[in-house]
C-alpha cells in the first residue's frame, strides 16, 4: 500500500511537465486556427479600427503568442482562468455552472455501458457462435457505426415526437407538475445517456467478449476444467476475473473519451455541459474557454490513467509498484 | 462620415436565418429536394379570428443560440430577447417604418420634430416622451434615462458594439422631465436605425456601473420598459421573462415568455413537432419541408430585409474587367437557383434594396438577365481568347477565379457548384474554397478572395453608403465608383422621400451598369408557430420578430 502511494505521487509529480507541455501545445494549435475572435468585429462599421484595439488591448490579443502564453500560464497557476471573449464572464465560472451537467449526463453514460457492455460482452463469448452472440455482435457493429447526432435525432423523433414517452432535450422542464425533479431530470437524461453510452457499450462489449475468449483458451482454464471444478466457477471465477484486468485498462481510458463525446450528445439534445459550451466557443473561437476545457479534459486523460493503473495493481497481485 | 448602421448582429442574423448549425448543415444534405410551395403569406396569417385577447399561456421560443449578453448595445448578436423587454424611443414595424413607443410621436421636419440649422450642416431633434411609463422595478421613465443612455454609450471606456450615431450629438438638453433636445452635428435622416431605436437604459441602474463587466447588475439581467420583464438566464438552457403587469399600454397578455437556446435545428424542429416549443424563426431552406405540416403550428415566410449576393472583388486581375463581371451575370440563373439551391423560399431579385424596402426600385430589371450566349458575346467582344486548356485569356490573364462561402451553408455551397458549371461553358474557371464562417469573413475583410458568396441583412434606410461606396468599410471588393459614392452621399443627406428615392433609383442604375455584386435573390425568413398564437406580425429588420410583442395572446384551449 505504502509503494502505491508512493508511485502515485511520482505518477503526479511527473504529471505536471506533461500539463505544461500540454498547455503549449494546445495553446499554439488554437492561435493557429484560421480567424480571429475579433472577426466579427469586421462587419460592423460602428466598431472603429480604435475601438478593435481597444478590445484587443482588454484581451491582450495584441501581444506576441508568447506573451499570451505567459500571460494564461501565470492566470491559471493563481487560479485566474481569464474572461470569456464572447460573454466577457470570468471563464472559471463559465466553465464552473456546466460542470455539475456534464457530470450526471458522463456518469450516466458511463455507469449505463458498464453494466450493459460487461454481461453482454462476456456471455457472448460464453456461447460463441450460438445464436445470442450472432445477434449481439452485428449489434454492437451498428453501435460503433452509428453517427451519434443521427441516432440522437432519431431517439428524438422516436420518444418524443410520435410517443410523446420523453422530452426531446434539455435538461428540466420549464413547467408542468414535476419541473426541476430528480425524476424530471432522470427523464431528461435517458436518451441523452443511451446516445452517449451507445458507442462505449459497442467496443466494450467487442473488448470483453474478445478478452474473455482468450482467457478462455488459457492453460489454466484447461487445468481448472481438469481438476473438476464446477463450469459456474470456471467461467465467473478464474475466467471473469483474468478477463476483467485488461478492461480496466481500456473502460478508464476511455473516461476522457466519453468528455469529448459530449460535445455532439449534448449538442444535440441542448444539454447545458461541457461539450455544447466546446462546441458553442469553438465556433466563436473563444480562446480562454477553449484553453479552460482542454486543460480539464487534459488532466482527465492524466488522471483516470493513474487510475487505470492503481484499479490494475489492486486486481492483479502480480503486480507491485 | 456618415454613419449607416450595419451592426453585426445584423450579420449574424443572416447567417441565422440560412446557415444553421454544423450538425444541421450536415444534415440537411440528406434531407433531399426542394419545395416548390411557397407558404402562406405573412400578411394572411397574423390571426384576424382573433376575438378578444386572453390573458395567460407561456410562450416558449427556441433560439438557435445563447445570447453573449443582455445589454442591446454590447451584444454582437440578435437581440431576441432584449426587444421583448427593453424598449426604445421608435420601432420600425413590419412596413419597416418607424412607429412612436416611448416617444409620443417619430420627430419629422413637418411636426417639428426635426430642425435644420440655417446652413443645413447640423440639425436638433426633439422628442416628447410618453409620461406615466415606470421601469420594471417602478421607477418612472423620464428624460434624464434618454440622456444617460447616450451619455454612457459615448464614454470611450466601454467597448460597446453599437456606437453608431453616438459621436453624431454634440449634446442633450432635456428642458423638462418628458422632452429630449439631441444637437447633432451632422445631419442624418436615418438617425433612428440605433441610437434610441435599440433601447433605453435606466439611468438609477446604470450608472457609475462598469458596463464592460458582464456581472455588472445590468448586462445579464436587464431593466427595461416593455411587455415582459426579465426573470431568469439559466445559462445554456433559457432566458425567462414574465408579465409586465404595470406595462404602461393595454398588451403583455401571456404569463411568460422563454427563449430556449437550441443549437441543433433538427432538434428544434423536433421540439415543434412534439410541442415542447411554440415558437421558432430562421428555419434554414433546406428544412422548409420538414417544418410545413406539423399539427397545431402555422408555417409562414416573409421577407427580410436581406440579400443573397454573388461578390466580386473588383482587386482581382479579370474581374476588374466590366465585361466580365457582367458576363458571368449574364450566366446566372437566377429563378433556377432560387427554386433548386434555396428551396423556392426566398425571391430571386436584382438590386441590393429588397422586396421589404420601401426604398426598392418597382418593376427594376438587370440589364444581364440569364442568356448564356450574351454572355459569350461579351467576352468575345472584351477580348477574352479562348485558350488551350478552355480558359479565356487576355494579356496574360487567365479567367480562373476562386468562390468561397462559408463552409456551414450547404446551399451557398450548392450555388457554386452551378456557377462553377454554368461559367466552365464560357471559359471561366471556378475553384471553390470554403471556410468555417469566422475565417471565411476575415478573408473577405482582408481582401483575400475572388468571389464570394452570402448575405446582407441591414437596418430600415436607403443608405448603401457601408457596402458599395469608396471607402466603405464593408466595400471589401475594393469597388470604387465616385458618381455612385456621391450619390450616396446625398441620399445620406436627403430628407425629401421622393427625392431619395429618385436618387436611389440613379444610384441603382450606376450598380447595375458596374456590377460590384450580382444580387441573387431578396431573402425571406421562415418561421413557425403555435395556431394559438395570435395578433403575431413577423418584423423583417433587424430589431427581431419580437420588437412589438406586446399585443401578441395566446388562445386557451
Amino acid at each position: 500500500m505504502r509503494g502505491l502511494l508512493k508511485y502515485a505521487a511520482k505518477r503526479i509529480a511527473q504529471a505536471i511537465p506533461m500539463l505544461l507541455a500540454v498547455s503549449i501545445i494546445i495553446y499554439a494549435l488554437l492561435q493557429a486556427m484560421p480567424g480571429d475572435p475579433l472577426d466579427m468585429y469586421l462587419e460592423n462599421p460602428s466598431a472603429s479600427p480604435e475601438a478593435i484595439e481597444a478590445i484587443k488591448e482588454a484581451h491582450g490579443l495584441n501581444q506576441p503568442v508568447y506573451i499570451q502564453y505567459l500571460d494564461w500560464l501565470t492566470g491559471i497557476l493563481t487560479g485566474d482562468w481569464g474572461v470569456s471573449i464572447n460573454s466577457q464572464r470570468q471563464v472559471i465560472d463559465v466553465i464552473g455552472e456546466r460542470v455539475v451537467p456534464t457530470l450526471q449526463l458522463t456518469a450516466t453514460s458511463f455507469l449505463l455501458a458498464l453494466v450493459i457492455a460487461l454481461p453482454l460482452g462476456v456471455r457472448s463469448a460464453i456461447k460463441k457462435g450460438e445464436t445470442f452472440d450472432n445477434v449481439t455482435t452485428p449489434l454492437t457493429f451498428f453501435g460503433i457505426s452509428m453517427p451519434s447526432f443521427w441516432f440522437g435525432l432519431m431517439l428524438q423523433l422516436l420518444f418524443a415526437v410520435t410517443l410523446h414517452w420523453l422530452p426531446s432535450a434539455g435538461r428540466y422542464s420549464l413547467g408542468g407538475p414535476g419541473a426541476g425533479s430528480v425524476l424530471d431530470l432522470l427523464r431528461h437524461l435517458i436518451m441523452p445517456s443511451i446516445v452517449l453510452a451507445l458507442i462505449y457499450i459497442a467496443s466494450w462489449t467487442r473488448y470483453a467478449r474478445s478478452n474473455y475468449l482468450e482467457v478462455l483458451g488459457q492453460d489454466y482454464i484447461r487445468t481448472a476444467r481438469a481438476k473438476g471444478l464446477k463450469e459456474r466457477v470456471v467461467l465467473y471465477k478464474h475466467a471473469l476475473r483474468n478477463a476483467l484486468i485488461p478492461m480496466v485498462t481500456v473502460v478508464m481510458l476511455d473516461i476522457p473519451v466519453l468528455f469529448s463525446g459530449a460535445v455532439i450528445t449534448e449538442t444535440v439534445f441542448a444539454w447545458p455541459g461541457m461539450g455544447s459550451l466546446f462546441f458553442d466557443s469553438l465556433t466563436k473561437q473563444d480562446f480562454p474557454i477553449l484553453m479552460g476545457i482542454l486543460m480539464v479534459n487534459a488532466v482527465l486523460v492524466i488522471l483516470s490513467n493513474l487510475l487505470a493503473d492503481i484499479i490494475y495493481a489492486a486486481l492483479d497481485p502480480r503486480i507491485k509498484y | 462620415m456618415t454613419h449607416t448602421n450595419q451592426t453585426r448582429r445584423q450579420f449574424v442574423k443572416g447567417s441565422v436565418a440560412a446557415g444553421g448549425s454544423v450538425i444541421a448543415a450536415m444534415l440537411a444534405g440528406c434531407s433531399g429536394g426542394g419545395s416548390s410551395s411557397t407558404g402562406s403569406d405573412a400578411a394572411s396569417s397574423t390571426g384576424s379570428d382573433a376575438g378578444t385577447p386572453q390573458q395567460g399561456g407561456d410562450l416558449v421560443i427556441g433560439l438557435s443560440y445563447e445570447p453573449d449578453t443582455l445589454n442591446v448595445y454590447s451584444t454582437h448578436l440578435m437581440g431576441d430577447v432584449q426587444a421583448a423587454c427593453v424598449e426604445g424611443l421608435l420601432v420600425p414595424n413590419d412596413k419597416m417604418e418607424y412607429e412612436p413607443v416611448l416617444a409620443t410621436e417619430v420627430p419629422t421636419i413637418d411636426n417639428g420634430g426635426i430642425v435644420l440649422s440655417d446652413d443645413g450642416k447640423t440639425m436638433d431633434i426633439t422628442y416628447h416622451l410618453r409620461e406615466g411609463v415606470k421601469w420594471h422595478d417602478g421607477e418612472p421613465f423620464t428624460s434624464a434615462d434618454v440622456k444617460c443612455t447616450w451619455e454612457t454609450l459615448a464614454n470611450p471606456d466601454w467597448d460597446a458594439e453599437s456606437k453608431d450615431g453616438v459621436s453624431d450629438i454634440d449634446s442633450i438638453d432635456c428642458p423638462d422631465d418628458y422632452t429630449v433636445v439631441c444637437h447633432y452635428n451632422t445631419v442624418n435622416p436615418d438617425f433612428a436605425q440605433t441610437l434610441f431605436t435599440f433601447g433605453i437604459m435606466p439611468q438609477h441602474i446604470i450608472e457609475g456601473l462598469d458596463m464592460n463587466d458582464a456581472n455588472n447588475g445590468y448586462n445579464s439581467s436587464p431593466i427595461g420598459t416593455g411587455p415582459y420583464k426579465f426573470d431568469e438566464w439559466a445559462t445554456g438552457e433559457y432566458v425567462k421573462l414574465v408579465r409586465n403587469e404595470d406595462y404602461w399600454r393595454d398588451g403583455a397578455y401571456m404569463d411568460s415568455v422563454t427563449f430556449r437556446f437550441v443549437t441543433d435545428e433538427n432538434t428544434r424542429i423536433n421540439m415543434l413537432k412534439s410541442g415542447e416549443l411554440n415558437f421558432s424563426y430562421g428555419i434554414t431552406y433546406a428544412n422548409f419541408d420538414q417544418v410545413q405540416d406539423i399539427e397545431g403550428m402555422d408555417t409562414i415566410t416573409h421577407g427580410l430585409n436581406s440579400w443573397g449576393y454573388i461578390d466580386f472583388n473588383c482587386a482581382t486581375p479579370g474581374l476588374d474587367d466590366v465585361a466580365v463581371r457582367r458576363a458571368i451575370a449574364c450566366a446566372v440563373d437566377k429563378k433556377s437557383i432560387v427554386e433548386k439551391v434555396y428551396a423556392g423560399v426566398p425571391e430571386a431579385w436584382d438590386q441590393p434594396w429588397t422586396s421589404s424596402d420601401p426604398y426598392h426600385v418597382d418593376g427594376f430589371e438587370t440589364e444581364w438577365q440569364y442568356d448564356m450566349d450574351k454572355a459569350a458575346k461579351l467576352l468575345d467582344d472584351a477580348g477574352w481568347k479562348m485558350g488551350d486548356d478552355d480558359v479565356r485569356e487576355k494579356d496574360g490573364v487567365r479567367l480562373e477565379f476562386r468562390v468561397g462561402c462559408r463552409s456551414d451553408n450547404t446551399a451557398d455551397e450548392q450555388l457554386e457548384q452551378v456557377l462553377a458549371d454554368s461559367l466552365s461553358s464560357l471559359g471561366i474557371k471556378l475553384n471553390a474554397e470554403n471556410y468555417a464562417a469566422s475565417t471565411w469573413t476575415s478573408m473577405m475583410y482582408d481582401g483575400d478572395y475572388d468571389l464570394g458568396i452570402g448575405r446582407y441583412i441591414t437596418s430600415p434606410g436607403p443608405s448603401r453608403t457601408v457596402m458599395y461606396a469608396i471607402g466603405g468599410p464593408l466595400n471589401r471588393g475594393k469597388w470604387e465608383n465616385q458618381d455612385f459614392t456621391d450619390l450616396c452621399d446625398q441620399i445620406d443627406k436627403e430628407f425629401d422621400e421622393d427625392k431619395r428615392k429618385d436618387l436611389v433609383k440613379q444610384a441603382l442604375d450606376i450598380f447595375d451598369s458596374e456590377l460590384p455584386q450580382i444580387v441573387t435573390y431578396s431573402n425571406k425568413e421562415i418561421d413557425v408557430y403555435t395556431q394559438n398564437l395570435q395578433e403575431f406580425v413577423p418584423n423583417p429588420t433587424n430589431m427581431t420578430n419580437f420588437c412589438m410583442m406586446s399585443p401578441w395572446w395566446l388562445k386557451q384551449n
